[in-house]
């Protein structure tokens, strides 16, 4: 696996860039992979409550969130999630959020 | 709603011995002539996509089969191995070896095909390397991407592992967006409905993070009049274990769908732009199930045939940018359905251009043999799809269609890595946008007539010239003239007298005109601009000889 820096530390990843090790996430690695990902930097506030949201559902349940629960739990129009994250949820925000690669055609 | 994270099931990891014997169960008549007439002669070298892209002779097919082909030959317990104990036994899948395997048949190739086609001998490169890549998983050596794929997609019954619940809010969601987008409160996105004609499976790719696929594709069978229903419980087409190699899992996995058609009574499988899913479904489940009392279609299909038979109706004009379409491997050289996507296409764009080659010679787009789930391999995998980017920059599109899910992550990788500047879509998100649903016509006076799904009017005692003009632009005929009307007149009268419709040559014969000629497109046209009433499934001809009168 390679190993990259994100916010001064060397993280393992792979190499679609997901982060392999969960544990050494933080905002401020959450931002330097939102230099990629995200449509505008530093992430706004949304950005940030939808990275937050799926970070969550995450731990909570194992798995990625379906993108209806992202927008229902936070009153986005689906528009705007593929805005906000142009690669879309799986590609784009859940790599931000700290998540490792989804399964399936991702 | 509680959701268990979906655990990856225990598997039995195979001992040597168990290799050896999985490879030779795989050693069946096709496969023993491929290894012995593989002459070694390079003629797929150019077929690759990868060989094409990198130029490393490691990439050529038959080097690939090459090593596969030795692994056999080593497995052999002939009789040279007794008289001749000093020969080196030579099982060999040490760890070492393994791995080296590993990277031909997982990373080295995408099972897409192109190289039969190049080869003398017809030789399946991709029968060989499932093989391979069967003996691997059993070996625990398949890369971790794909065996979660497969463990979850037969742990929970879809490759993302959505629950139930999850899932029919989901379809319920995109049907209030399908309502809302049509304009018809009754729209609806049937889940679980039993004796429907058609079972209708997705990929999870659409449910979890695009719905909005979901819902273009529902779109046209709304517009079609569709009878087609979801299973709430196993809703999933794909099928990974077709690319690692394992037939238990994919019999299972096959087993999933095959048994909610059996459950709602539905005799069609419908699949949604999928490449593989098709595939495993059509040509594969009849093999690992033993059985063929089913039928499977994949949507471009049956997308090309609504438009065939007049079901709906598009205006190409919303599309107005040049298209280009990648052909699936799975769905164009493995399933033969060449000329489907290029119907839809034309009929839903202005511009449309092929790619160079197409069709059954294309390109793989990089991404095929569950290529995408195995991050390891991502740099051969964007290595070798530069192949496809000189295709697409080609032809100067400024959309690629597809109508394969795993295609369509596979070619927005292409276009950021390659700077393509196109926008990658679904066939189905260009046919959605360019369907032509009922439509309401404001008279002269102010009165708005409704014209039906199907171009019919919805009252027929509204029809007067000036309606007759709307339904004949609505048909592309253009504006009418003096013979347009003879005719029209003609068919209202007999109508009005037999109470059916007149054959199209007893209009010919009694008026002196060519009734095809006038209304071109389907034989229905004449009678929707005449204003008769919507017939029901079946048309009643008045099939009184032309000869009567």
């Amino acid at each position: 696996m390679p190993k990259t820096k994100l916010a001064g530390m060397e993280i393992e990843i792979d190499e679609d860039g997901f982060i392999q090790e969960p544990d050494k996430w933080s905002k401020e690695v959450a931002e330097d992979l939102a230099k990629e990902e995200s449509s505008v930097h530093p992430m706004s506030e949304d950005h940030w409550r939808l990275v937050n949201y799926i970070r969550d559902y995450y731990i909570k349940f194992g798995v990625a969130p379906p993108v209806r629960m992202l927008c229902k739990q936070n009153k986005f129009e689906l528009k705007y999630v593929y805005e906000m994250f142009p690669k879309g949820p799986a590609a784009g925000a859940c790599k931000v959020a700290g998540l490792p690669k989804p399964t399936g055609c991702v | 709603m509680t959701k268990a994270a979906p655990a990856i099931r225990e598997r039995h990891q195979g001992t040597r011995e168990e290799l050896s014997n999985f490879l030779l169960s795989k050693l069946n008549r096709n496969l023993d002539v491929y290894f012995q007439t593989c002459q070694r002669c390079g003629l797929c070298a150019d077929s690759c996509h990868y060989y094409r892209a990198t130029g490393d002779p490691k990439m050529i097919p038959a080097y690939k089969i090459e090593q596969v082909r030795k692994l056999y030959q080593r497995q052999r317990k002939d009789w040279r191995r007794k008289a001749s104990p000093w020969i080196p036994r030579g099982d060999g899948l040490d760890e070492e070896e393994l791995q080296e395997l590993k990277d031909v048949v997982f990373g080295r190739c995408t099972m897409c095909r192109r190289c039969t086609l190049n080869c003398p001998m017809g030789i399946d490169t991709g029968m060989i390397m499932r093989a391979a890549r069967g003996m691997l998983t059993l070996a625990h050596k398949a890369p971790k991407g794909l065996q979660d794929t497969v463990d979850i997609h037969v742990k929970t019954g879809n490759n993302m592992g959505m629950d139930s619940e999850e899932f029919v809010e989901t379809v319920k969601w995109m049907e209030e967006e399908l309502q809302k987008d049509t304009g018809d409160p009754n729209a609806k996105i049937p889940i679980d409905k039993k004796g429907a004609k058609h079972l209708w499976v997705l990929n999870p790719r659409e449910v979890k993070f695009f719905p909005l696929l979901l819902q273009a594709q529902a779109k046209i069978f709304h517009a079609a009049g569709e009878s087609y229903t979801l299973s709430s419980k196993y809703w999933d087409v794909t099928n990974y274990a077709l690319f690692n190699g394992d037939d238990k899992d994919a019999t299972t996995i096959a087993g999933y769908v095959l048994g909610e058609a059996d459950r709602l009574g539905c005799d069609t499988i419908i699949c949604t732009e999928c490449g593989h899913g098709m595939r495993q479904l059509k040509y594969m489940a009849p093999i690992w199930l033993k059985r063929s009392n089913f039928k499977v279609r994949a949507f471009v299909e049956v997308v090309a045939n609504y438009i065939q038979s007049g079901r709906i109706r598009l205006n190409p004009a919303v599309n107005k940018e040049r298209v280009t379409y990648h052909d699936p491997c799975n769905q164009a050289r493995s399933g033969n359905y060449i000329e489907e996507p290029r119907i839809v296409l034309r009929n839903s764009v202005m511009d449309f251009v092929d790619l160079t080659p197409h069709g059954r010679n294309n390109f793989c787009c990089g991404g095929g043999g569950g290529a995408l789930t195995m991050s390891e391999y991502r740099k051969w995998r964007i290595e070798a799809a530069k192949v496809k980017a000189d295709q697409i920059k080609a032809t100067g599109a400024k959309i690629v269609a597809t109508s394969c899910h795993n295609c369509i992550d596979q070619l927005t990788e292409i276009n950021r890595q390659y700077k393509l500047n196109v926008k990658v879509v679904n066939t189905c998100e260009l046919t959605a946008d360019a369907i032509v649903l009922p439509r309401r016509m404001f008279l002269s006076t102010g009165a708005p007539v409704d014209v039906g799904e199907r171009g019919y009017l919805k009252n027929p005692a509204l029809w007067n010239h000036e309606v007759a003009q709307f339904l004949a632009n609505n048909e592309r005929i253009g504006e009418l003239k003096d013979q347009h009307w003879q005719v029209l007149d003609y068919v209202r009268d007999y109508n009005s007298r037999h109470e059916a419709w007149p054959l199209p040559q007893r209009i010919d014969k009694d008026l002196g005109v060519n009734v095809r000629r006038l209304f071109p497109g389907s034989p229905e046209v004449v009678f929707k601009i005449a204003g008769l009433a919507e017939p029901g499934d079946q048309i009643k001809w008045h099939a009184v000889g032309v000869q009567d009168s």
